[in-house]
């Protein structure tokens, strides 16, 4: 098995999957000649010719727009949204049309596509190209929503998400393009949506993490072994439908728990999966739930690092609700 | 520029239904009867339909009273290979499809054997087996949307068209050119019919573009537009089914602007007398376009009273009959609510729906409900 960065991973995934199915298209701003900003389509257009793999005129909302005749009329697109800060000139398209024809023809119509773009921060990027707007997709009903934090996990469950029924946001953590790197067979292969991963065993304390923020929960829970914390982290892999008994189970048998997300806090996913723990295993708590999350404000430029959630903010809540 | 908009008004027939121009006239006897029928349906169902709402039956309606020559004329140049994408005043075009009065009815009234299962709010019919596309109520979002149909026509090889209909109010929004730069760069199949009624809402044509014409706008993106008399069923035919032609052989896509009016006020919800004269909505009466199918088929020696009254008559039985059908059937059942948000529902919403139909056994719903 060959080690990939994330990027090699996701582009191998495309690359695997159009190889099977005729029917995908890739196409976004800059997805053809030059292979996308960030390379994720690079050789795509060169192996499967201008028809199934093409640049389109710089307006999201025509590209999402198209999106859904493509899908309506028999095909499975795969648009690049060059940054996910750019898709509101499309976020009508996506919440008002592309999470909705199934329920409003009942049925008559599905879309299935995958909307793969950049996610996240952590490259000095500022307000536009460091956001996390997960939360704003989780809330709208009909979407699929997911977020790798693994080259293994990223080609998976893109290829999940392109056989999957229905349509998904693909967020893929930009930090973690080029900077992660992990095994990756050749083939093609599933992760399955709406399923996360228990990535380390613990008793003491649950932390809930997904994208980039997995990493830093990782590192934290090291730093607490060291003080004799045994920390569970979960990576959620998938934040809609996400894997509450994955989540529950874990807290039933630690009795607390830390979220973490690079999004603001305010409604977040970090406020979703606490509730649902208050909901449904308050019983088992022996502690608060806390959310480690980035700050209600728009994301900084300059001070970008100390915007994100690192392992010490981690680690402080972990001992909080260890000692609580 | 090799095509663009024409700067006259189309138009082969006057106010009375008669030729004012030479034209090849494609339609038979049977053909001409059976589009009155169509659109003296539409007209008779739209009027019964606002009457609900008035009545209480009905919570929502929009009136396409007005537009059914530009409609019905417009889908008759189409084949079934083709994709329609209607706005919330396409009444007339379900009708010219083959969606049917018991359908009408029924998602009018929000019933559960609604094709869409009273999930929308009445003016959103869709139906995927005559390729209708379901719209939302956001203005022009379904433009680009029928670039990809055409787009994916394309791909395919197939010689299959893709209609777009929406009102003038439209062409104001961004989804409206950029549907029509991303049609013209990639040539697609695809046909942007405007319905012109001079009103979005209470505003008016000159509140809402600055281009002298609609039809006009076609130029910035290379490809013909043309400017009809939306209620001559002649004009509309001959220029949709050119259009029809130009994507079947592959030249790209077109843009009509079929001047019309709607003869109702913009929905349930608003009053026309509030922005609109008296005078106005009479001159666009003297221009209405049943009359004038009719008086073309008076022009055609086809005419008898008789069949017009057997016409007529056979409408008002078929609505009454459908709405018969429609109020007997009940609301759609709770737990429907929760199904085709996904393919296969999810832990979430089984457990949002188990909750919630526990509750209903506690809470019965009333007829409140």
């Amino acid at each position: 098995m060959a080690e990939l960065n994330m990027l090699a991973a996701i582009n191998q995934g495309l690359a695997e999957e159009m190889r099977e199915n005729d029917r995908i298209l890739v196409f976004g701003e800059d997805v053809g000649k030059s292979g996308g900003v960030f390379l994720a389509t690079k050789g795509l257009q060169e192996e499967f010719g201008e028809r199934r793999v093409f640049d389109t005129p710089l307006a999201e909302a025509g590209i999402l727009g198209m999106a859904v005749g493509l899908a309506i009329n028999g095909y499975i697109p795969v648009p690049e949204i060059q940054f996910v800060d750019f898709i509101y000139p499309a976020y009508d398209m996506v919440v008002t049309e592309i999470a909705k024809f199934r329920y409003r023809s009942a049925g008559q119509y599905s879309l299935p596509m995958v909307i793969r773009t950049p996610s996240g921060g952590g490259i000095r990027g500022g307000h536009y190209h460091s956001q996390s707007p997960e939360a704003y997709f989780a809330h709208t009903p009909g979407l699929k929503v997911v977020i790798p934090s693994n080259p293994y996990d990223a080609k998976g469950l893109l290829i999940a998400a392109i056989r999957d029924p229905d349509p998904v946001m693909f967020l893929e953590p930009k930090k973690l393009y080029r900077s992660v790197k992990g095994e990756v067979p050749k083939e093609t292969y599933t992760v399955e949506i709406g399923k996360a991963k228990l990535v380390k065993e613990g008793n003491d304390v649950t932390v809930v993490a997904y994208g980039a923020m997995l990493h830093t929960a990782v590192d934290a829970a090291g730093k607490a072994a060291q003080e004799g914390v045994s920390v569970e982290v979960i990576d959620l892999r998938t934040i809609v439908p996400y894997d509450a008994d994955a989540i529950l189970a874990s807290v039933r048998k630690t009795g607390r728990l830390v979220v973490v997300v690079e999004a603001p806090s305010i409604a977040s996913m970090a406020s979703e999966i606490s509730a649902l723990v208050a909901e449904e295993a308050v019983e088992y708590l022996a502690s608060p739930v806390l959310r480690v999350t980035g700050f209600d404000t728009p994301y900084p430029y300059a001070l970008d690092n100390l915007y994100l959630p690192d392992s010490s903010r981690v680690f402080e809540a972990i001992k909080k609700v260890a000692t609580f | 520029m090799a095509e663009c908009a024409s700067p006259e008004l189309i138009q082969y027939l006057d106010y009375e239904g008669n030729p004012i121009k030479d034209f090849e006239d494609p339609f038979t006897e049977a053909d001409l009867k059976k589009l009155y029928y169509t659109m003296a349906l539409s007209r008779a169902a739209d009027e019964k339909a606002a009457n609900l709402v008035r009545q209480g039956k009905s919570f929502f309606y929009a009136q396409a009273s007005g537009h059914e020559a530009a409609q019905a004329a417009s889908v008759w140049a189409l084949g079934s290979q083709d994709w329609i994408f209607p706005y919330h005043r396409s009444v007339p075009v379900l009708f010219a499809r083959g969606y049917t009065l018991a359908e009408f009815f029924l998602e009018v009234m929000g019933k559960a054997g609604a094709v869409n299962k009273g999930r929308q709010m009445p003016n959103h019919f869709g139906k995927r087996s005559l390729k209708l596309v379901t719209p939302s109520s956001t203005v022009g979002n379904q433009i680009p949307q029928a670039v990809g149909t055409a787009f994916a026509s394309m791909l395919k090889g197939e010689d299959a068209v893709s209609v777009v209909y929406f009102g003038e109010g439209a062409t104001s929004q961004g989804d409206f050119h950029v549907a029509m730069n991303f049609a013209g760069v990639y040539n697609t199949p695809s046909i942007f019919f405007c319905e012109n009624n001079q009103y979005a809402i209470s505003v008016p044509l000159r509140l809402q573009a600055a281009a002298h014409t609609i039809s006009m706008e076609a130029c910035g993106y290379e490809f013909p537009g043309y400017q009809v008399d939306g209620n001559d069923f002649m004009a509309v035919y001959l220029t949709t089914k050119k259009t029809v032609e130009r994507g079947r052989k592959g030249k790209g896509p077109s843009l009509i602007e079929a001047m019309t009016y709607r003869l109702g006020a913009h929905s349930s919800s608003d009053d026309a007398s509030r922005y609109r004269s008296d005078t106005e909505l009479e001159e666009w009466k003297r221009k209405g376009p049943i009359k004038r199918l009719l008086g073309y088929i008076k022009h055609k020696g086809y005419y008898s009273e008789a069949w017009q009254e057997e016409t007529d008559d056979r409408i008002k039985e078929d609505i009454e009959a459908a709405l018969t059908r429609a109020e007997e059937e009940s609301i759609p059942e709770p737990q429907t609510m929760f199904s085709d948000v996904f393919a296969e529902t999810t832990r979430h919403l089984e457990r949002q729906k188990t909750l919630f139909l526990a509750h209903l056994e506690k809470y019965p719903p009333t007829s409140d409900h």
